[in-house]
């Protein structure tokens, strides 16, 4: 070891803190410990009003969610419904149209059988 | 670890030495080296479940305080500056062969860039192993040696011309 290093280990040497260091310690460790044992009645206090306000949130959100869901079936059946109508509309001019068809067809047939006779 | 508040405040003052004068030495302020101090202590009370035995103690607080006080150094929010001169010096028990040489010693190494001050603090003040300073700074054992080796050159360099002697 050199005469530098000497002078570098004495000049740097380990120093005390001011006095009453660790009872500083001490006295802020108990002031956090005392925080800490308040924070937590108050963040369940807390908790609670969040819970209250929650509720009603919760039960509005599932009404609408009950009145959403029946708006949406009541939609559902009515375009089943109109669907419905226009498919009767649709089977009875059908059906109109083919009882004309089936008529024409009868009255030519009938012409056709008297002509047959005559001759 | 389990502690009771006494045995705790004993540790503290196992420790308190070592930990103050890291920063201290290190930042030269020693308001804010208090403020660390009592900041690692207050982290220690909440690890120790997770410390094993006086030495895991002992490297966990010196640890802290080593980069609590590199990363003080950095930050560009300090705001508690303290001229060097205007510093006392804490009572301390007189064994300086020439005391007018080591103030000029600690202002010399007060202006070394950081890691090199934390190196020689580390080294000198604490008599710490460069292997132990590499890996307590995460930084390879060569590193740590050439920094050591050119950091002790420059001191030299400043002993001398301060004196007039050649300094060895």
């Amino acid at each position: 070891m050199n005469d530098l290093e000497k002078q570098l280990r004495s000049a740097l040497r380990r120093c005390d803190p001011p006095t009453g260091f660790a009872e500083r310690v001490m006295a802020h460790l108990d002031r956090d410990t005392d925080r800490d044992s308040q924070q937590k009645p108050a963040s369940w206090k807390r908790w609670l009003k969040l819970r209250w306000a929650a509720i009603p949130a919760l039960a509005a959100i599932l009404v609408f969610g009950f009145w959403f869901r029946g708006y949406e079936q009541r939609q559902q059946e009515k375009e089943a419904l109109a669907a419905k109508q226009q498919i009767m509309l649709a089977l009875r001019i059908t059906g109109s149209k083919l009882r004309m068809a089936k008529a024409k067809v009868k009255a030519v047939e009938g012409e056709r059988r008297k002509t047959e006779n005559t001759l | 670890m389990k502690l009771s508040a006494d045995a705790f405040a004993d540790l503290v003052r196992e420790h308190q030495a070592m930990v103050f004068s890291i920063a201290y030495r290190f930042l030269r302020d020693a308001a804010a080296a208090e403020e660390l101090a009592q900041d690692v202590f207050l982290k220690l009370y909440h690890e120790l479940p997770r410390l094993e035995s006086t030495d895991h103690v002992k490297f966990w607080v010196r640890k802290v305080i080593t980069h609590r006080s590199l990363d003080y150094a950095r930050s560009a929010y300090r705001r508690h500056a303290v001229a060097l001169d205007d510093i006392p010096e804490p009572a301390v028990p007189s064994a300086d062969s020439d005391p007018l040489l080591a103030a000029a010693l600690r202002k010399m190494v007060a202006s070394l860039p950081h890691e090199a001050r934390m190196i020689v603090v580390l080294r000198y003040e604490e008599e710490m192993e460069p292997h132990e300073i590499a890996e307590m700074l995460a930084m390879p054992v060569a590193t740590v040696k050439s920094r050591l080796r050119r950091t002790l050159a420059l001191l030299r360099g400043k002993a001398q011309r301060l004196t007039g002697e050649t300094v060895r």
